[in-house]
């Protein structure tokens, strides 16, 4: 990355619009049973909130909002939460990934609602997880030839 | 009315995407390309398709763009022939 | 020597948009999208996801197979990233 952008507005802008960013790309995973939204475009809004942050206050800034120790895990955990879940809908009787079989709630439509939300949160995870390793890995400026 | 909308978003994508297979200079490539990602994010918008044109204005105008400029200021700025 | 492209990339060009022409209208209910599956989906979906979005209802429900698969490819793009440049 070149060096810092130093301008007190678009600092500021950063750093205040970041919090709204998170909470829309929140909105858009918890809400993407009932309005257009999802894992995938959650995952990638909260990434390019952390992009913003790398770009108008520094590499490091981002780097220490995200930790590695905390994106190791998060990065696996989206095609691991598919499995798992697709698995336990095997063990109650359903076909893989049928998730109205799970005895979870009276209601088949609660289960379904529930289960489909926890696997567009794993998506959400691991594509903001992924997305950021990403930038940070291109970003980072270690195989820098210039 | 909304077809003359269309239209001139149609135009604009045309024009957006000849500009940046035909510029030398990369950077303003990128952001061109950026530009068109969103044009194609209203269109979207405008085919009742929320959902692709959220993914588009998040990975095309968001993501990509900023990947681009990475590998730009990694490399050189200008095309060689 | 430039010609020669030009004149492809034309040909293609009319070749597409004469087959333009013999597609559906645009929100016809006659298209062979929607004389299938899409019918059932949008009648009997939210009783049996329980999803309104049948956007939703279809990626993760009945295609649920297809996003695994998408979830796979973003995980294996990203060791692929951290193979070739290394953790930053």
């Amino acid at each position: 990355m070149p060096e810092l952008f130093e301008d007190v507005i678009v600092r500021t802008i950063a750093r205040l619009m970041t919090p709204f960013i998170q909470l829309f790309a929140l909105y858009v995973l918890m809400h993407g049973h009932a309005t257009p939204g999802g894992g995938f475009q959650a995952g990638v809004m909260m990434a390019a909130s952390f992009i913003l942050i790398a770009i108008a206050l520094g590499l490091q800034e981002a780097k220490d909002r995200v930790k590695q120790k905390a994106r190791l895990p998060l990065e696996s955990f989206g095609p691991l939460n598919f499995v798992v879940i697709g698995i336990i809908c095997m063990a109650c009787g359903g076909y893989y990934l049928q998730y109205t079989t799970v005895p979870l709630l009276p209601s088949l439509q609660a289960v379904g609602a529930i289960l489909i939300s926890a696997v567009e949160v794993g998506i959400g995870v691991t594509v903001m997880a992924m997305v950021t390793t990403i930038f940070f890995s291109m970003a980072g400026g270690k195989h820098d030839t210039s | 009315m909304i077809w003359l909308l269309n239209i001139a978003l149609l135009m604009l994508l045309v024009a957006t995407a000849i500009a940046v297979v035909v510029n030398k200079d990369l950077l303003a490539a990128a952001i061109t390309f950026s530009i068109y990602s969103f044009i194609m994010a209203m269109l979207y918008t405008q085919l009742n398709a929320p959902d692709v044109g959220l993914t588009e204005a998040a990975v095309g105008a968001g993501a990509t763009t900023v990947l681009f400029i990475i590998a730009i200021s990694k490399t050189s700025r200008r095309e060689e022939d | 020597m430039k010609l020669a492209p030009l004149i492809v990339v034309l040909i293609i060009g009319a070749t597409l948009a004469v087959a333009v022409a013999g597609m559906p209208a645009f929100g016809s209910s006659d298209a062979p999208a929607y004389t299938h599956v899409a019918s059932r989906y949008l009648e009997k979906g939210v009783e049996e996801t329980g999803v309104g979005n049948i956007v939703t209802a279809i990626v993760v429900y009945y295609r649920g197979y297809d996003t695994f698969g998408e979830v796979t490819v973003i995980f294996t793009a990203g060791a692929a990233v951290i193979a070739l440049l290394g953790r930053e």
